[in-house]
């Protein structure tokens, strides 16, 4: 019984299809990820276990091992080969390596294949599920993707403090004394800060309220005039907590000129 | 031909259905056939029902982080649940003959991709552990300049064996998926490779699916089982490989087909030289093994047969030229750690050097009674279980060549377990685990197949053996892993409407975004890892360059001078909680309530910067304050 060779041509069509997704740089959709995933892990691994080993193949979980080992294997060099041509590694150049490599395989595994004869013992028998073990595995999946999903869902804040984050950096895009001011709210709840510039003491400017909810960033860029070796210096206060000592504070020596 | 098919049944009916058969003469490992199938063994077996319990156990595991994350007490008898619900089921089935050949290898592959998943939970929203973020920045690397061999600030080695790296980024490119999705992706994969090369190498050297089986759960006793080669780390790619080579390696020798030889050979070479740019130590493991089958082989026939010596000259001469031409790093990486290990032991002996403390890790954890009373059981039912399973491969196995060399292996247990008593020889010890258990598993798993009960306790030796097997897994899971950081800790906190990194992620994305990459940063050991990973920066960290040091003085003084301009850092990243020194628990938020999380370095030490002329304190997020110390150090440029 000649064993035929649609899974050959499955393969090398799935590789194109793949090919093609990956040079048209599709956005990540899961149709780019059902096509590129055996492309990467499943595919050259495969032919090149049909090549190496065409008309004598060995049992499912065999060939699902050299399928995957076998693809990792060839990644893992795959890159090495890249490294070297002018393209480098990229996706495009990952692309077109691994479907000619699962290109080439295929064809000589279709070589090989051409009058070898496989013993029909060598044909195992296909798995049956019933009912009630299909019920079971279905069951089994969504418990294990609850629990995932479980896993994946980020802590309350309870128990746990948020963060400010204030900064003060000389802007190099502008000549002389031009710093940067930036401050990001991390906390868990809106904050409103009050913030104030001093130079030797004295208070240069001020911004008295910036209300930032979590995640918002506030920047602005202040000029500093002074002559002499005295820091600038940025004191940032919360609104809700005015007395005592500033939240945050930074402080930056100017550039001599 | 229905004679022989008969007697071959008959030979293999202790293997659930499967053909073993034996050549007249010669080399006599077992020949796996075609299965035969048996009644009843076109069904799953078991697998659905235990697919389920698996997944409960995944449950378990995922209410035991949440609780952990959250400061809610139980976390912990809820994660040991989480594991133990998986292996105790799965292995009470493998221990009994009934399973067919399919189940047993549907089992293995469902409680080692169960396991992993378990680690995946254990940090879904990003990698974590120290090396991870090491290959993080080698991938990324990659993937931003289309070119490999970068440098790496923390550890340089890794950047040239770039497997994984490659690997991972061929999946994210043509995918589209991000780094850590496509590494997650890549370690499942390479967990499966993993689970299904030791089955089928322990069952082509066994002849039995059960003693695979059972081979590849007492595999996961192995300490590093369940995090460490599970991480997104180039060892975790190539163990896998290495495995999948032996496969290959042992199913050649003896092969009568000549074609299907050079198959077996071609992929054999595809495979090595795959292990060979991914990992150091396993490829050198590899080498060895494959000079031992040589060297056994060539002994025990008098040098009639060499076994796989060709293979063996290829791959020393592979991983050599490697070695030599591109990674000579490695050997001031390694010679350290082994070197060090082994002026231990000499220290040991002559009495220069006291024993190890057991029990008790470098960060102070002293382990409870329980975790005691497991490590030391785990330990003798290891040490009595190898001198039955190797009296057995003696009787029974000494024609097979591989089960021979596996029992060799095995037998590297007892040195290494000496090491373990030594201060510097631990690790060395902890590392080898991983490879020593192919060996070990194996040896164990005929032991326990060939005890011989009455009929009437065949269901009690079959608890026996599933009590002895998870015992061995607690055993392992306690001494492998840190303690602090088996449980799941805050990483990701939701507002409800924000999502709010750990500090020092966010600073190191500040880092990058606002100073530049390249910087030469001064820092403790967790932000360090944060730095390159995430900020692409150059750390400084720990004892090598004094920085430890200067960071815990009081004072900027001379020595705090001398550091800064010997290693010309730019900034200094100064995190005034104590755990932002380990690098396993500092990069993550505080745990709510806990006391130990919360302590502070003193003030006078962390705020030494504040206050010296020139010295600009540009960063100031609470508990990481970031300073230019460019006036110190020397250093007025960015690069």
């Amino acid at each position: 019984m000649f064993r035929r060779s649609s899974d050959l041509v499955l393969v090398v069509g799935i590789a194109a299809v793949a090919l093609l997704l990956a040079l048209l740089a599709v956005d990540a959709t899961p149709l780019r990820v059902a096509f590129t995933l055996p492309l990467t892990l499943v595919l050259p691994g495969y032919a090149i276990s049909e090549a190496a080993f065409a008309g004598r193949a060995f049992g499912f979980a065999e060939r699902l091992l050299f399928s995957f080992g076998l693809s990792l294997a060839t990644a893992a060099l795959g890159g090495l080969a890249l490294n070297w041509t002018p393209w480098g590694v990229r996706a495009e150049s990952w692309a077109v390596l691994l479907f000619s490599i699962t290109l080439a395989a295929s064809v000589i595994a279709l070589v090989r294949r051409r009058g070898n004869v496989v013993p029909a013992t060598a044909t195992p028998n296909r798995a049956r599920l019933t009912l009630g073990q299909g019920l079971l595995l279905g069951l089994a999946v969504l418990v294990g993707i609850g629990a995932i999903t479980m896993a994946r869902i980020p802590t309350p804040p309870q128990g746990i403090q948020g963060y400010t984050m204030l900064w003060m950096t000389p802007d190099a895009g502008t000549p002389g004394n031009t710093v940067r001011l930036g401050v990001r709210s991390m906390e868990f709840t809106p904050v409103t800060y009050r913030l104030a510039i001093e130079i030797n003491d004295k208070v240069v400017r001020e911004w008295s309220s910036i209300a930032l909810a979590p995640g918002e960033t506030w920047e602005e860029t202040l000029p500093v005039e002074q002559a002499g070796a005295i820091p600038v210096k940025a004191l940032l206060f919360r609104l809700d907590a005015p007395a005592g000592p500033p939240y945050r504070h930074v402080e930056w020596w100017p550039r001599r000129s | 031909m229905q004679e022989s098919l008969r007697t071959a049944v008959q030979v293999g009916q202790q293997s659930s259905g499967f053909v073993v058969s034996r050549r007249a003469g010669g080399e006599s490992s077992p020949v796996i056939d075609w299965p035969i199938v048996a009644a009843g063994s076109t069904t799953w077996g078991w697998l659905p029902a235990l697919s389920l319990m698996c997944a409960f156990g995944l449950l378990l595991a995922a209410v035991a982080f949440t609780h952990a994350r959250t400061g809610v007490a139980g976390a912990e008898p809820l994660f040991w649940a989480g594991l133990l619900v998986p292996i105790v089921s799965v292995t009470a089935r493998l221990v009994t003959v009934q399973p067919s050949r399919r189940e047993r290898i549907g089992l293995v592959l469902l409680l080692g991709l169960t396991l992993y998943l378990i680690k995946v939970m254990h940090s879904p929203a990003a990698f974590t552990f120290p090396d991870e973020m090491s290959m993080l920045y080698n991938a990324n690397q990659v993937a931003e300049s289309g070119h490999l061999f970068h440098e790496n600030p923390i550890l340089p080695v890794t950047a040239l064996y770039p497997g994984l790296a490659n690997a991972t980024v061929a999946l994210a490119g043509l995918s589209g998926m991000t780094i850590y999705s496509a590494g997650i992706v890549v370690m499942g994969v390479a967990r499966l490779v993993l689970m299904l090369a030791l089955f089928l190498l322990h069952e082509h050297v066994s002849g039995s699916a059960r003693v695979a089986g059972i081979a590849a759960v007492l595999y996961m006793g192995n300490p590093n089982f369940v995090f460490y080669i599970a991480e997104f780390s180039y060892e975790s790619l190539a163990l896998p490989l290495a495995l999948l080579v032996l496969f290959i390696v042992a199913r050649r020798e003896g092969e009568r087909d000549a074609l299907r030889r050079v198959g077996l050979t071609l992929t054999a070479l595809l495979g090595m030289l795959a292990v060979m740019v991914s990992h150091h130590m396993t490829s050198y493991a590899l080498v060895a093994f494959l000079w031992l089958l040589t060297i056994v082989s060539t002994l025990r026939s008098r040098g009639v047969q060499t076994g796989p010596r060709g293979l063996a000259v290829i791959a020393l001469v592979a991983t050599s030229a490697w070695l030599v031409y591109v990674a000579s790093l490695t050997v001031g990486y390694l010679s350290p750690v082994l070197g060090g290990a082994v002026a231990s032991v000499l220290r040991m002996i002559v009495g220069e050097e006291a024993g190890r403390q057991l029990f008790h890790s470098s960060s102070g954890y002293v382990a409870p009674l329980w975790e005691r009373l497991t490590g030391i059981g785990s330990v003798l039912l290891i040490l009595l279980g190898l001198p039955l399973g190797l009296l057995e491969i003696w009787r029974r196995h000494r024609d097979t060549l591989f089960a021979l060399v596996l029992g060799l292996t095995a037998f590297a247990y007892f040195p290494m377990l000496g090491l373990r008593f030594t201060p510097a020889g631990w690790e060395t010890s902890n590392r080898s685990s991983e490879f020593l258990f192919v060996g070990i598993a194996f040896v164990l798993a005929i032991a326990l197949v060939r005890v011989r009960v009455p009929k009437w306790a065949t269901p009690i030796s079959y608890a026996v053996f599933t009590g002895y097997v998870a015992i061995i897994f607690l055993g392992g899971m306690t001494a492998g892993w840190q303690p602090n950081v088996r449980l799941a800790r805050p990483y990701l906190v939701s507002t409800g409407t924000q999502t709010v990194e750990p500090p020092g992620v966010a600073t190191a994305r500040w880092v990058r975004s606002f100073l530049g990459r390249d910087n030469r940063i001064a820092v403790d050991a967790a932000n360090a890892k944060l730095m390159l990973a995430y900020g692409e920066q150059r750390p400084y960290t720990g004892e090598k360059y004094g920085i430890h040091a200067m960071f815990f003085s009081e004072q900027v003084d001379q020595g705090t001078k001398d550091v800064l301009q010997a290693t010309q850092v730019r900034y200094v990243v100064v995190d005034r909680r104590e755990m932002s020194w380990d690098h396993m628990v500092g990069l993550y938020f505080p745990r709510p309530g806990s006391s130990e999380d919360s302590k502070t370095i003193e003030p006078q030490v962390y705020a030494k910067f504040d206050g010296q002329p020139n010295v600009s304190r540009i960063f100031d997020g609470g508990t990481i304050v970031i300073y230019d110390v460019g006036v110190l150090s020397g250093v007025s440029t960015v690069k």
